[in-house]
């Protein structure tokens, strides 16, 4: 799985855009966003594209009840060109965030390879299908509790050359919640592994986890991070 | 057709497996969902106790599994913003036909357990 470009955003709003993605045939991009879910029933829909030929999949979901709500997306179809990925929510009032990830020699994630869940668990366990997988976990914290760590970190479950990389991103709006939305390379076994946070909070917790297999030996390049833009 | 599979209310003493029929069409999603608030479940322990929950997928019929996620639940009131949290869930992916899968809970100390299995 070859990293080719990372993308977050954060804040209230109807919906919340990348800047120009350039996607090539094969190329395929992975979506986790959630909100404050301070509204029950609110929920995260499903990103859009612009990209020629981007066919969005479903894989996680949730719908705020006392939680966050959140979800994960695989696009794939890609024709070639340039555009952007868009997430909507249901409220324009939630405070939300995305972590968009753009993949060559990936294989579009699928249901069968995600887990969701929802309560006052941490962590999600989840067994990869296959060694050399990408993994793609977000933890989102109703109350805002006690300052945490993720786990696993980078120097311990990422095995690619140039070296151990992972992308977390952090957010957390006063008062509301606390998001964490990560993404670790290469996977270095198919055992089962803890993704999430560690701390003595109670959330609750939703937390998505999606395994993004490769389809063939690739280098993965310096991770860019690049500046969100408002719609 | 959405279909609901009972876990019964089931007092835990150690490690006990739940095992589900096979699935009879390629759903999208399995959630598991346990009840926090019956007498003598999660609401009832301390935040010190936990139970760990974990959903295994069986592709031959039961005779082989391979683990596929697990949570770890605490135990205690826990009140949030004013809300009391009532249950814990767990959810993945079901990809074909004949898919089987147990649930397997393991306390740190006697509880009782009740909720549902369903495939979506």
């Amino acid at each position: 799985v070859a990293l080719k470009g990372v993308w977050t955003a954060s804040g209230t709003g109807a919906s919340h855009v990348t800047a120009t993605i350039t996607a090539a045939v094969g190329d395929v991009i992975h979506v986790v966003g959630g909100n404050g879910g301070g509204t029950a029933g609110v929920t995260v829909g499903a990103p859009t594209s612009t990209l020629a030929g981007a066919v969005v999949h479903n894989l996680q979901s949730n719908t705020a009840a006392s939680n966050c709500a959140g979800g994960a997306w695989s696009i794939d179809g890609f024709t070639g060109g340039t555009g952007t990925v868009t997430v909507p929510q249901s409220s324009s009032t939630e405070d939300m965030s995305f972590l968009v990830i753009q993949e060559s020699s990936a294989t579009a994630a699928t249901a069968v390879r995600s887990a969701k869940s929802t309560g006052s668990s941490r962590t999600a366990s989840y067994t990869p299908s296959q060694a050399g997988s990408r993994i793609i976990y977000a933890v989102y914290d109703w109350s805002q509790g006690t300052l945490v760590a993720e786990t696993p970190t980078s120097s311990t479950h990422n095995t690619s050359t140039p070296g151990p990389q992972a992308v977390p991103f952090t957010y957390s709006p006063l008062g509301l919640y606390s998001a964490w939305e990560d993404t670790l390379d290469a996977q270095a076994s198919t055992g089962a592994t803890t993704y999430g946070i560690t701390g003595t909070g109670t959330g609750p917790y939703t937390i998505f986890v999606v395994e993004i297999q490769q389809t063939g030996a690739a280098a993965i390049p310096p991770i860019l991070v690049m500046p969100p833009r408002r719609p | 057709v959405t279909v609901v599979q009972n876990i019964p209310n089931t007092r835990l003493i150690g490690q006990q497996t739940f095992n589900f029929t096979n699935t009879a069409q390629a759903w999208n999603n399995a959630t598991l969902v346990i009840d926090r608030t019956i007498n003598g479940g999660l609401n009832s322990l301390t935040t010190a106790d936990t139970l760990t929950l974990s959903v295994d997928r069986s592709t031959d019929g039961g005779t082989t599994w391979r683990p596929v996620a697990a949570i770890t639940c605490i135990g205690g009131v826990l009140v949030t913003k004013g809300v009391t949290l009532a249950s814990e869930t767990l959810g993945v992916g079901v990809g074909n036909v004949g898919d089987g899968f147990r649930v397997t809970a393991v306390p740190s100390t006697p509880v009782r357990v009740a909720g549902t299995f369903t495939y979506e």
